[in-house]
């Protein structure tokens, strides 16, 4: 009757049962009522010692992850690329070997490699959380977006989520198919055939590149953000057209189910994929996502901490 | 080692502390693999769950059942009753430490009410997040709800747990609800008290003591979680 939690590392929802998501978010709902008392805050992880290695910048992930420990009482030590190992040539590992000797717990890592946190996960005793590798996963935004489509829907078996934007080189979009997929969505991937290509059929994602077809039973609708620094790379042939053909419009609102959530993983492109009017509307759910990431880590964070030995 | 290594579920985890204990003098940490958190002692003061547990092929023997428990209950509400007589209804409220101390706080809330006509407020307490045993225990403890409908500030709060061991449970509870407030007092009422205390707690209202040795793991079945009210003990491993 009780699920146990046995994994010391969250690498990627492909590696997760359902019933192991299922408890992950579980475990989320009760971390959020934390966020809702006076007292925010749990002595769950006092003594341990969470590293903070945003190897790839970021802001927004790295701060739901630094809030989140600071909430369970843990120690923190926070890294990034330009800290003076690897100017000086020490390699990934070595610099985690060290952390490692210092008695660290647990290491959150963001790497533009693909892999990374599986490769330290194998090599190191301490606990390891992927904060985003390469193109491949991103697995605390996907349980952020599944937990607001449960909270808001009630339910993830039978949504139709649709994914719009930037597929190729989405980490959220591969990490929200193979969460949804398992707990019973039908999951679509829309966009330019340029960024959407059909292999994505395989993991069992619909693949759509007409906007309106997409979005028509659409019940959840997942804007990517598109990276402004790709458009150099002849993807599609300029902001204004892809704005023109899959930015979410106040128009598209006519289309799309009336209770249709629209949710984005931040940093929005206002008048890129999503115009103000509707990021702004009674549609988007995207505060609230970023209300939840902060439960979801603090649950992610917990869970770990109770596997290692 | 070798025993503990086998019981862990997370085989992959074990399979590579086991390499890595062997490799690492020639790497020369001095604390490869925590030695603290595979210490024996940790396993046998944590605090018994009250969830059923899931390996039932040790010994086990069933202490009471049904009605025994039924008359028990009552002499904790009757207690309660004569304690709170002259403070106001509404000052006093009931909290079930999870998850066996949610059905205690039901059926005592149910027996006053009985009794006297009185309503009292019950509200439910996970104290995972505030336990002292993460990552010494096998496995962490599924977090259950925590819902407190009603402002504790100055009430009188009877904390209610189904069995009183070593008092860490309850220090925990203590920590968790403070942190809800400023309760006007806290007392503790516990259906079973089979005495090995580790902390200077003491209850209030009890409803059975019984003496057990230190190898047994005194758990309990609820009607409304089991289907059964029985207390029974389980030989630890």
């Amino acid at each position: 009757m009780d699920f146990q939690w046995t994994k010391k590392d969250l690498l990627s929802l492909y590696d997760l049962s359902r019933d192991e998501i299922l408890h992950i978010l579980n475990t989320a709902e009760e971390f959020k009522k934390v966020s809702q008392r006076n007292v925010k805050k749990v002595p769950a992880l006092r003594g341990r010692t969470v590293v903070n290695l945003f190897v790839e910048p970021s802001t927004r992930t790295r701060v739901s992850f630094e809030l989140a420990e600071q909430r369970l009482s843990a120690d923190i030590i926070n890294m990034n690329a330009d800290v003076s190992s690897f100017r000086k040539g020490e390699t990934l590992l070595d610099t985690l070997k060290n952390i490692q000797a210092l008695q660290a717990d647990i290491v959150v890592i963001r790497h533009q490699a693909t892999g990374a946190p599986n490769f330290l996960a194998r090599e190191l005793n301490m606990g390891v959380v992927n904060a985003g590798d390469g193109a491949h996963s991103h697995p605390t935004q996907a349980l952020l977006d599944i937990f607001t489509m449960r909270e808001k829907k009630g339910r993830i078996e039978g949504l139709n989520v649709v994914v719009v934007g930037d597929i190729l080189h989405s980490r959220v979009a591969r990490s929200n198919a193979w969460g949804l997929i398992k707990l019973g969505a039908n999951v679509t991937f829309a966009g330019p055939a340029t960024l959407v290509p059909r292999e994505f059929e395989k993991i069992g994602v619909r693949v759509c590149h007409n906007l309106k077809d997409a979005l028509a039973e659409a019940d959840v609708i997942n804007l990517l953000r598109i990276q402004l620094e790709r458009q150099q790379r002849g993807y599609f042939p300029s902001l204004g057209e892809y704005s023109r053909f899959f930015g979410i419009h106040p128009e598209t609102l006519r289309y799309i189910k009336k209770d249709a959530l629209i949710m984005h993983p931040g940093p929005i492109n206002r008048g890129v994929e999503i115009d103000s009017a509707v990021a702004d509307g009674p549609q988007s759910v995207i505060l609230e996502q970023v209300t939840n990431g902060l439960a979801v880590r603090m649950a992610v964070l917990f869970l770990v901490a109770g596997a290692l030995k | 080692m070798k025993s503990q290594l086998e019981y862990s579920p997370n085989r992959r985890y074990c399979k590579k502390a086991g390499l890595h204990a062997r490799i690492s003098p020639a790497h020369g940490h001095a604390h490869p693999v925590r030695p603290q958190f595979r210490s024996g002692v940790a396993a046998t003061s944590i605090e018994q769950e009250t969830t059923r547990m899931n390996d039932y092929e040790s010994e086990h023997e069933t202490m009471f059942e049904g009605d025994c428990i039924s008359e028990a209950i009552e002499t904790i509400s009757e207690a309660i009753c004569e304690h709170i007589a002259n403070d106001p209804p509404e000052s006093v409220a009931l909290i079930g430490i999870q998850a066996g101390g949610v059905p205690l706080a039901k059926r005592i809330a149910r027996s006053i009410r009985e009794r006297t006509g009185r309503e009292v407020e019950v509200g439910t307490l996970d104290i995972s997040m505030y336990r002292d045993d993460i990552g010494k225990r096998k496995t962490l403890p599924m977090i259950r709800e925590t819902e407190i409908p009603f402002d504790i500030n100055d009430k009188i709060i009877i904390l209610a747990d189904d069995v009183l061991q070593s008092g860490r449970s309850v220090r925990a509870a203590l920590d968790a609800l403070t942190d809800f407030g400023r309760p006007g007092q806290i007392r503790l009422a516990a259906l079973i008290d089979r005495g090995g205390r580790e902390f200077p707690i003491h209850a209030d209202y009890v409803g059975m003591k019984v003496s057990v040795g230190p190898e047994w793991r005194v758990c309990m079945d609820w009607v409304e979680c089991n289907g059964t009210d029985s207390v029974f003990k389980v030989k630890k491993q």
